[in-house]
């Protein structure tokens, strides 16, 4: 398919792509240093975002991870000015990205900082001042075993990831130690980034059973709380089995769930 | 000689000899220019001690072959032409200096400078402005919700904080739909602005300012009214 030349990226999408493929992109650069842009027939130009799952290289794109190759219009956000390509791969294994939310578990205290597996290669770093109204006097109350949603403050690779509880006006909002009680478990990355798409078909029809609370972290990790255990398990094993199931099948299970 | 101490000419702070006379001086003299190299000639005699380190240094920096008892008076212009250039760079001799050695030693200075800087030794870059970003999360590429979710009211906190977070995006586009419509136009604006600048610049006023302005109203109003009686104070009677 795309042996040394590569296939435009528009051709591909949607399609299966493999590491090693080179996306070409439509030359805008040329035709602007070689006459003046007309402005008819290219589209108008802005920032391609290349998303994960692809690189930056001389004809255009080139891909690191096998999956489905998604494409987003430009204007559809405000991230995407020139519209943006990524790949939707299949894994389990997270990697660090920074910005990214995640929920860690806190496996030690050193010195300063707070380690937490956040299920990546190295175990990440959380400084016990990062957290809403930590002063060097007043520590934050964090035990060893306890579950955190943070932030990724600095992801590279090659260095140790660190986290911070706290958003770039130094406010909580919503990060910092998970309440107790609960249950966690792990699913795909897959399943996360589908739960947390806008408008998401399983998040709607569960928040119609009955009260509960959700945390998802980037790194396929999913806490549930609902008021009784019966109840938190029920939406476990819901968000668990939804990954492979059709819409039919899941309202199916849903009714016969929300009918007892 | 001591060798051990020597005169600032020669790499040492302090000249022992300052200021102790003949006997002393010979002290700083020759032995680190024995150290700096052994290819120099051999120093001249220390005929007649210097009376001061710079002299020596003077002495030393010149033509080592130059006779070094000769007369003062003779040495003088010798001396002035050929004084080193660590010498005449030293801020002290920078007053006496005209202006084509001075030029010469800019030039030197700034040759070593330019010597000294390094810079890479790479082609030019041909690459131009790249207009794509790379972007390792998918946050932004999927427009992502927050992770944090609470539903029927089981924590009002986290409810509170999911309409606030997820309806940011929506916000904006509704804010710039309101730019687009003024609620009032410009002229209106402007006429009440004109009102209100004479009530507003009384706020702004001492209180003292605020009286004569008012007094001044009033004389105006006497010239068409009659004149209203001051109220003045009355010292009260007995």
């Amino acid at each position: 398919m795309a042996g040394g030349g590569g296939a435009p990226a528009e051709s591909r999408v949607g399609q299966v792509v493999l590491p090693g493929d080179v996306l070409l992109l439509p030359a805008y650069d040329e035709q602007d240093t070689e006459r003046l842009p007309l402005g008819t027939s290219a589209a108008p130009r802005g920032r391609l975002l290349c998303g994960p799952g692809l690189r930056r290289c001389a004809g255009g794109l080139l891909v690191t991870k096998c999956g489905l190759l998604r494409h987003r219009r430009a204007g559809d956000g405000a991230a995407a000015a020139g519209g943006a390509y990524w790949v939707d791969s299949q894994q389990k294994r997270y990697v660090p990205v920074k910005g990214d939310h995640v929920i860690g578990i806190v496996t030690g205290k050193v010195g300063d900082v707070f380690r937490l597996d956040v299920g990546g290669s190295e175990q990440a770093s959380l400084s016990y001042l990062a957290f809403e109204g930590a002063t060097k006097r007043n520590r934050p109350n964090v035990q060893v075993g306890d579950l955190i949603y943070g932030q990724f403050l600095v992801a590279n690779k090659d260095m140790e990831p660190e986290m911070v509880c706290i958003d770039s006006s130094g406010r909580a909002s919503g990060m910092g130690v998970i309440g107790q009680d609960g249950f966690l478990f792990k699913v795909s990355l897959g399943l996360i980034r589908k739960l947390l798409a806008p408008k998401c078909e399983i998040i709607q029809e569960l928040s119609q059973l009955y009260p509960f609370e959700l945390v998802l972290g980037m790194n396929g990790r999913i806490w549930v709380k609902a008021k009784t255990v019966q109840q938190t398990l029920i939406i476990v094993n819901i968000l668990e089995a939804c990954e492979y199931m059709t819409a039919e099948q899941r309202k199916q299970a849903l009714a016969k769930l929300s009918g007892n | 000689m001591i060798p051990a101490v020597s005169c600032s000419s020669h790499g040492c702070y302090r000249c022992p000899g300052y200021g102790l006379g003949p006997a002393a001086t010979p002290r700083c003299q020759q032995p680190a220019r024995n150290a700096e190299g052994g290819a120099t000639p051999p120093p001249p005699p220390p005929a007649s001690p210097p009376p001061a380190c710079a002299a020596a240094a003077l002495r030393e920096r010149g033509d080592p072959a130059r006779p070094t008892g000769s007369a003062a008076a003779a040495m003088a212009g010798e001396v002035k032409t050929k004084l080193s250039k660590n010498l005449l760079r030293m801020k002290f001799m920078q007053r006496g200096l005209d202006s084509q050695t001075k030029k010469q030693l800019d030039e030197e200075e700034k040759k070593i400078i330019s010597d000294e800087h390094w810079y890479l030794d790479l082609p030019d870059l041909k690459e131009k402005e790249s207009y794509i970003i790379e972007e390792r999360s998918f946050i932004p590429c999927e427009d992502l919700l927050y992770g944090r979710m609470s539903f029927k009211g089981f924590n009002p906190e986290i409810e509170k904080l999911m309409v606030q977070i997820n309806s940011k995006s929506k916000k904006e586009e509704i804010e710039e739909d309101d730019k687009m419509e003024a609620d009032v136009s410009d002229e209106e604006m402007a006429r009440r602005y004109e009102t209100l600048v004479g009530t507003i610049g009384k706020k702004f006023l001492k209180k003292r300012d605020q009286r004569v302005l008012h007094d001044e109203d009033e004389e105006e109003n006497s010239n068409t009214k009659p004149k209203k009686a001051r109220k003045m104070f009355l010292k009260p009677q007995d």
